[in-house]
């Protein structure tokens, strides 16, 4: 039997797990070759986008009295609407699962397993996350709230490395807007993800405040975020990080502990969790929304996402490839969704006030 | 099926009592002539029967004690059974399947002529088996005492540990070839209705015509039959048990049975010995984590050696690798055979030892161990440092407090290492996350098997991998309180 119902907790955790990827690894890179040294200026304003998908997404829920998504966007939208829509979101969540399985697999042939094929590393995978998304949401929130406990000291890893740094490679801190203005919008795809809030809110048992979760969900992110991209430019300084792929595995792998002789091995096997966490939430609301759109039973959408999947980062595999994808359609998408949630607040609270009165 | 019925006709009741009851050599049929000529005849089966109660409080009264006529009495069955028996525990009945079941379970019935009723004296033979120490669930501290295959003694054992009102015992029937006796019982002011209903739902539509142990009413009555985790526990402690039906759990015993079924369980209990509330704080935490720690060791040590030699030799100081490449010289089998092989004989003196008497068993398991240990390092058939590998990891699956879920761990450990070989890291981390969501899919009676973890209780977490201090643990755990959980709204 397929169990549907999630704690407010559990959506606050599948939220974060929604966002929270390979991304963290090699997002300092990116952000220093614009940024330079205050690159953890951007992620930090960045951090202001899943603040306002969520509490849109806490919006619609109260206003639409937890209706689920297909019930409101039918009523506002209309049916055919509605399913444009859903695709829409649909090929968001299927890119992102893609990159993601794609990424992973770039990251742990980059560090642990150079000899494997990423299409070796990422069937396994898939094939495990689909046979565990069988089991519905509340596997999900499940696996996202204990995994969120597990592997929050990994995140904070980065800590350690204070004492190493030096603060002359942050300085001097300014704030240009010409250069922010750069920068910011390109954040936004660092929480991408954060929207699958929308499809899983109405499915809270104790909705009591979902708007607090999803702005905890947030902070605790950006917070994320913030202090490994601030001691990766502390330690490495912004003209390294912006030379190399993964700084953040390149300064792990500088901690020395003993008998292991690489500590980024044991980095990467327990940010194996994240991801696979990560991958199953995509998979499940991937495969619910292609069951809703073509109208079959979940179980079969489940395969029919892991054959789409399979095909969809096969093409992303070279990490050339994976990021030339993901750059393209990214912006698209999370233009998208900004639209989209202002639209549908506007429209559920002018139709839910009318059917109320 | 319309329930036969005595009659007035002695001969034709007897008969039909007969016929209903297995007509073997020690089916008893014992024929008095009563104060007036009248006819009278003991059913008994011996063996079953206490023979004294029969002579001296059944016959004895019959034969001279009844100073009236007893045709002239309006309803002489019930007034002798007043008057006369002398068994405290006797029932009236007419119903030829109540008749038939107390003559197997060791009950006299009394049938006098003319009569349509009779009396059903309890006469039952106590088996009593003086309670013996623990085999398995052995302690330092806590009772000595483990409970016996009688079911009326196990029952005594829980109640003289219980002195409450609330304590309730349901009698079952099990089996219908052999009509097991099984007790039910439970705290009902504890137990949470939801979760006790659901127990007696499965248990009511049992249907098996065999139950010779709990072991066959655990598996017939568990949600998921393939999984390789055990849903209800084993225990053969009365001090264990009491203990479990207080938290607010339900224990079920079978006649013939040394050991019980408590139920529902969550994981973590399975690493969680009676001992750790018994000893200081500091202690039964330290074995607690000790206990954790061995569950990881027994599913990790063996793939990850196997990773690290076959994969990722470059992970391993310099220092340490030198060592084990040394001591792999001239090894013929690949490692994954190696470990393999290694850990197949450990589980081949495992099982003999146990088929064997305990003082052989253990001699066995002592020679077989440094022999084979030994010799296959002698024999270049596999390095010390993969002996040492399987060593800690055998070492490991007995630190684990119960024995399914040692066995289960033990077997799981096949799956991970077979993962590895066929992935290095990559299968170590999915065998363990498949593991992992096993086990939170898992429900044991409506409450979730991982829990307090996933669901996250975080009242329940003062008493899980760690223990709190013992004023601080709550009496009931949230997850065994279905009701409480609701009201939260815990998913």
């Amino acid at each position: 039997m397929v169990k549907n119902k999630i704690t407010q907790n559990q959506y606050m955790f599948i939220v974060f797990s929604a966002m929270i990827g390979v991304g963290v690894l090699t997002m300092a890179f990116d952000l220093c070759k614009s940024a330079k040294q205050n690159g953890w200026i951007p992620i930090s304003i960045g951090g202001l986008y899943p603040i306002f998908i969520l509490i849109t997404a806490s919006i619609i829920d109260n206003k639409t009295d937890h209706a689920s998504f297909w019930d409101y966007s039918n009523k506002i939208y209309g049916k055919k609407l509605s399913y444009v829509f859903a695709f829409i979101f649909l090929a968001y969540f299927l890119t992102i699962f893609a990159g993601v399985s794609a990424g992973f697999s770039h990251i742990l042939t980059l560090s642990i397993m150079p000899f494997f094929k990423p299409m070796t590393i990422i069937i396994p995978c898939l094939i495990l996350v689909t046979f565990i998304s069988l089991s519905g949401l509340q596997m999900v929130g499940r696996i996202s709230e204990l995994y969120f406990y597990i592997t929050l000291p990994l995140l904070l890893v980065a800590i350690f490395l204070i004492p190493t740094g030096s603060i002359t490679n942050i300085k001097p801190i300014y704030f240009s807007l010409s250069e922010m203005s750069k920068t910011i919008p390109s954040t936004s795809y660092y929480f991408a993800g954060c929207e699958v809030g929308y499809f899983i809110i109405s499915r809270i048992s104790n909705n009591k405040n979902t708007k607090k979760a999803g702005i905890i969900a947030s902070l605790i992110i950006t917070f994320v975020y913030f202090i490994n991209v601030i001691i990766v430019i502390y330690n490495l300084g912004w003209e390294l990080t912006s030379r190399i792929e993964a700084p953040l595995l390149y300064l792990i792998q500088s901690i020395e502990i003993p008998i292991i002789s690489n500590f980024l091995s044991i980095v990467i096997f327990f940010w194996s969790a994240i991801a696979l966490r990560l991958l199953l939430i995509y998979d499940f609301i991937s495969s619910e929304i292609l069951s809703k759109v073509i109208k079959i039973d979940y179980k079969k959408a489940n395969f029919i996402i892991l054959a789409i999947v399979c095909i969809y980062a096969f093409f992303m595999t070279p990490e050339y490839n994976r990021k030339m994808i993901v750059n393209a359609t990214m912006p698209y998408f999370v233009l998208f969704s900004i639209i989209w949630s202002l639209t549908t607040v506007i429209l559920v609270s002018v139709k839910y006030r009318s059917s109320k009165e | 099926m319309d329930s036969l019925v005595l009659t007035n006709d002695l001969e034709k009741n007897i008969n039909i009592i007969s016929a209903n009851t297995p007509a073997n050599y020690n089916f008893k049929n014992r024929q008095l002539i009563l104060k007036g000529d009248i006819k009278c005849n003991i059913l008994y089966i011996i063996g079953l029967s206490k023979k004294e109660d029969i002579e001296e409080r059944i016959i004895y009264p019959l034969l001279f004690n009844i100073d009236c006529d007893i045709n002239k009495l309006s309803s002489p069955i019930p007034y002798i059974s007043k008057k006369y028996i002398t068994i405290s525990d006797t029932q009236l009945s007419s119903d030829i399947n109540n008749i038939s079941k107390g003559l197997k379970s060791g009950k006299t019935i009394v049938l006098i002529e003319n009569q349509d009723n009779c009396i059903i004296c309890n006469t039952t033979l106590s088996n009593f088996k003086s309670t013996s120490d623990p085999k398995i669930e052995e302690t330092i501290r806590g009772s000595k005492s483990s409970f016996v295959e009688i079911l009326d003694t196990n029952i005594c054992l829980v109640q003289e540990k219980i002195k409450n009102n609330n304590l309730k015992i349901e009698k079952y029937v099990f089996g219908t070839e052999n009509n097991s006796e099984a007790a039910l019982i439970y705290m009902d002011n504890m137990i949470d209705t939801e979760i006790l209903n659901k127990i007696k739902n499965k248990l009511q539509s049992l249907e098996t015509s065999y139950v010779p142990d709990t072991g066959y009413i655990s598996q017939l009555i568990e949600k998921s039959p393939f999984s390789i985790f055990p849903q209800t526990k084993t225990s053969e402690k009365p001090d264990n048990v009491v203990s479990s039906i207080i938290q607010g759990k339900a224990a079920i015993f079978i006649d013939g049975c040394a050991y019980c079924i408590i139920l529902p369980v969550v994981f973590i209990e399975f690493l969680q010995g009676f001992e750790d509330y018994s000893n200081r704080f500091i202690l039964g935490n330290f074995d607690r984590l000790l206990r954790f720690a061995s569950v990881i060791m027994v599913l990790t040590i063996s793939p990850v050696y196997l990773v690290l030699l076959n994969y990722n030799t470059e992970l391993v100081p310099l220092d340490l690798i030198k060592i084990i490449i040394l001591s792999r010289r001239d090894i013929p089998l690949p490692p994954f055979l190696e470990i393999f092989l290694m850990e197949i004989i450990i589980e081949l003196l495992r099982e003999g030892g146990l088929r064997l008497p305990s003082v052989i068993g253990q001699t066995l398991s002592i020679v077989g161990g440094i022999t084979l240990g030994q010799a296959s390092v002698e024999a270049g058939m596999v390095s010390p440092t993969t002996l040492i590998a399987v060593t800690v990891t055998v070492l490991a699956t007995f630190v684990i407090p119960n024995y399914e879920m040692s066995l289960s761990i033990r077997l799981l450990r096949f799956y991970v290492l077979l993962m590895a070989q066929a992935l290095g890291f990559l299968g170590i981390i999915l065998a363990l996350f498949s593991i992992v969501a096993h086990l939170m899919s898992l429900e044991s009676f409506g409450v979730p098997y991982f829990s307090p973890f996933a669901p996250m209780r975080h009242k329940d977490l003062k008493d899980s991998i760690f223990r709190f201090p013992l004023k601080n643990i709550n009496k009931i755990p949230v997850t065994f309180k279905n009701r409480k959980v609701k009201n939260n709204k815990d998913g």
